[in-house]
């Protein structure tokens, strides 16, 4: 494979990332030429979350999405076919579409009128016969379409880059928990939709603050979140001390975070001493109801997956996409120092309404814009990269060290993962990794098929057994 | 698209369904004609509205008269200043 060692100033990439002791420069957070990097060699090659099929139920149903800074339209065409197109005329760059979702026939540029049909294909010129003489070939300009889309039991993937891997080579061993992801409680797949709108908000930091930490720094929630916790948002009250884990009562479990290094992809995941689904336990000691419906929904996914091990209800999928149960999370690169934070809600289809509305207030209450959870870290976020901009600030590695070289494999029970301890930095270093591999790679040949790395940096692979 | 429900009404409302050449200028609004509406275009075609994209720029067509035998029938696309005349009009 060939390799394009890139520099930064006089300085190589790898000289910012130092995998083997943990330490990373501030600047890959905050240097603009590295954004503007991040740009073409991250967000035009990696499978992005886009959306999901329910938001276009209909021919003519369009939601505008984004990759990376620039946005993009899902649409169903008149043939009931999914397409992503880049949201910019062919002819002079306007905006086709300036809504936020809706249901068209075609997208007419406000500019000078170009008209292009739900497929993309231009189909409306003004003055085509009389100022283009028949010089002008419709059939090579229309709407720019990503490379490759994928309908992944309902929720909608893109890449711009063709020689990108399939997407469920792309995710790994994740596969299987980003399938759950959009399975609704009974375990059915493709079972959910969701809530309108998706909840958009800019925060001032890098997208790799909120991106990288997702999933992969368990070790904030003790502190940063500590006052949540004792006020009890959650829909079990008092209860269980204000946390609704004890309550669920799984069965036995032990914590990890999980990665997958050569893909960068990770989550904290729990491994269940036995197959199955546990038996439901009640939560919504506030909202009436409700229990009865999921302890319903429960019992059927429970026959569904009595003999199966199931490992990973949430992932970072790299790069900027978290999936948990009932949220996804997605964070946008904005400039180098904006995210554009996205959060998207599913919920059983099937659901009565008033358990769609008992899940919509619990959600707003946790996490968004306003929900109380993700105020304490957005603040920590935003803090954190206003204090990472500064001359003398910079000179000041960010320390990534926690369980380095403590990682390990099960093979038996979770192949393909690398496992750490419950609070370790494992996930983030996967992530950096990824980033230098992306940030330094003159194509997908460089990145894909993936080599199998080391559980941690500089460590050889051991069983669990012999592990650290 | 999503604005139009929210859009007020009373202007096009008042313009379907009376004289359309009434429009200040003499223009043929084409954003609220609805599917049916046969009008005449620039050259002298006239064609029906097969469906109309409500964006005031596109009307989806099929040519009804025409010099050009060949293009009776066929399906086309009225630019909205190519539109010069309401031939025929639906009742909404």
């Amino acid at each position: 494979m060939t390799s394009l060692i890139r520099s930064f100033g006089d300085r190589s990439l790898r000289s910012l990332v130092d995998l083997d002791r943990g330490l990373v420069s501030r600047e890959i957070y905050v240097n603009e030429d590295l954004y503007k990097m991040e740009l073409e060699q991250i967000f035009t090659r990696a499978w992005l979350f886009i959306g999901h099929e329910a938001q276009v139920p209909n021919p003519g149903d369009f939601v505008v999405s984004r990759m990376g800074e620039e946005e993009v339209i899902l649409v169903r065409d008149r043939k009931s076919q999914l397409h992503v197109f880049l949201n910019t005329c062919r002819h002079r760059g306007m905006k086709v579409c300036r809504y936020d979702d809706g249901n068209t026939l075609v997208f007419t540029c406000p500019f000078h009128g170009w008209s292009y049909d739900t497929d993309g294909r231009l189909v409306g010129v003004p003055y085509y016969d009389a100022a283009y003489k028949g010089d002008l070939d419709k059939g090579e300009w229309g709407l720019a379409e990503v490379a490759q889309m994928c309908n992944y039991y309902g929720s909608i993937w893109a890449t711009w880059d063709k020689g990108a891997p399939g997407f469920e080579d792309y995710l790994g061993p994740y596969a299987d928990t980003t399938r759950r992801a959009f399975q609704s409680s009974d375990g059915e797949d493709n079972g959910v939709e969701l809530f309108n709108p998706v909840y958009k908000w800019r925060i001032p930091c890098n997208w790799k603050f909120p991106g990288f930490s997702f999933d992969g720094d368990r070790a904030h929630a003790a502190m940063t979140h500590r006052s949540i916790n004792v006020a009890a948002i959650g829909p079990q009250g008092d209860a269980g001390g204000g946390s609704r884990a004890p309550i669920r009562a799984p069965f036995p479990y032990t914590d990890y975070e999980m990665t997958i290094p050569e893909l960068g992809h990770g989550g904290h995941n729990a491994i269940y001493d036995q197959p199955g689904v546990a038996e439901y336990k009640d939560t919504w000691f506030t909202e009436p109801g409700v229990d009865d419906y999921y302890r319903e929904t429960r019992e059927k996914k429970r026959e569904k997956f009595k003999d199966q091990y199931i490992i990973g209800e949430t992932a970072l999928i790299w790069p900027n996409v978290n999936i948990q149960p009932h949220r996804i999370l997605i964070w946008h690169p904005h400039s180098v120092g904006v995210t554009e934070s996205w959060r998207a809600y599913p919920i059983d289809r099937m659901a009565p309404q008033f358990v769609k509305d008992a899940q919509r207030r619990y959600m707003m209450r946790y996490g968004g814009p306003c929900g109380l959870t993700e105020s304490d870290d957005m603040e920590n976020w935003n803090y954190a990269s206003a204090a990472s901009f500064g001359t003398v600030a910079k000179r000041y590695p960010y320390n990534f060290m926690m369980g380095a070289g403590h990682a390990f494999l099960d093979e038996g029970r979770a192949p393909g993962m690398t496992l750490n301890y419950e609070v370790a930095e494992e996930n983030q270093r996967s992530r950096l990794r990824r980033w230098l591999e992306f940030m330094e790679a003159g194509s997908w040949e460089d990145i894909y098929p993936v080599n199998p790395v080391s559980p941690s940096a500089g460590e050889a692979v051991k069983p669990k057994s012999e592990a650290k | 698209m999503t604005d139009h429900e929210g859009t007020p009404k009373k202007y096009t409302e008042e313009l379907v369904g009376s004289p359309i050449t009434a429009a200040p200028n003499d223009a043929v609004l084409i954003r609220d004609l609805p599917e049916g509406t046969q009008v005449r275009i620039r050259g002298g075609d006239v064609v029906e509205i097969t469906a109309n994209p409500r964006d005031g720029g596109w009307l989806f067509v099929k040519v009804l008269e025409s010099d050009d035998f060949t293009k009776i029938g066929s399906d086309d696309m009225a630019f909205c200043v190519d539109v010069i005349d309401v031939v025929k009009q639906i009742d909404q």
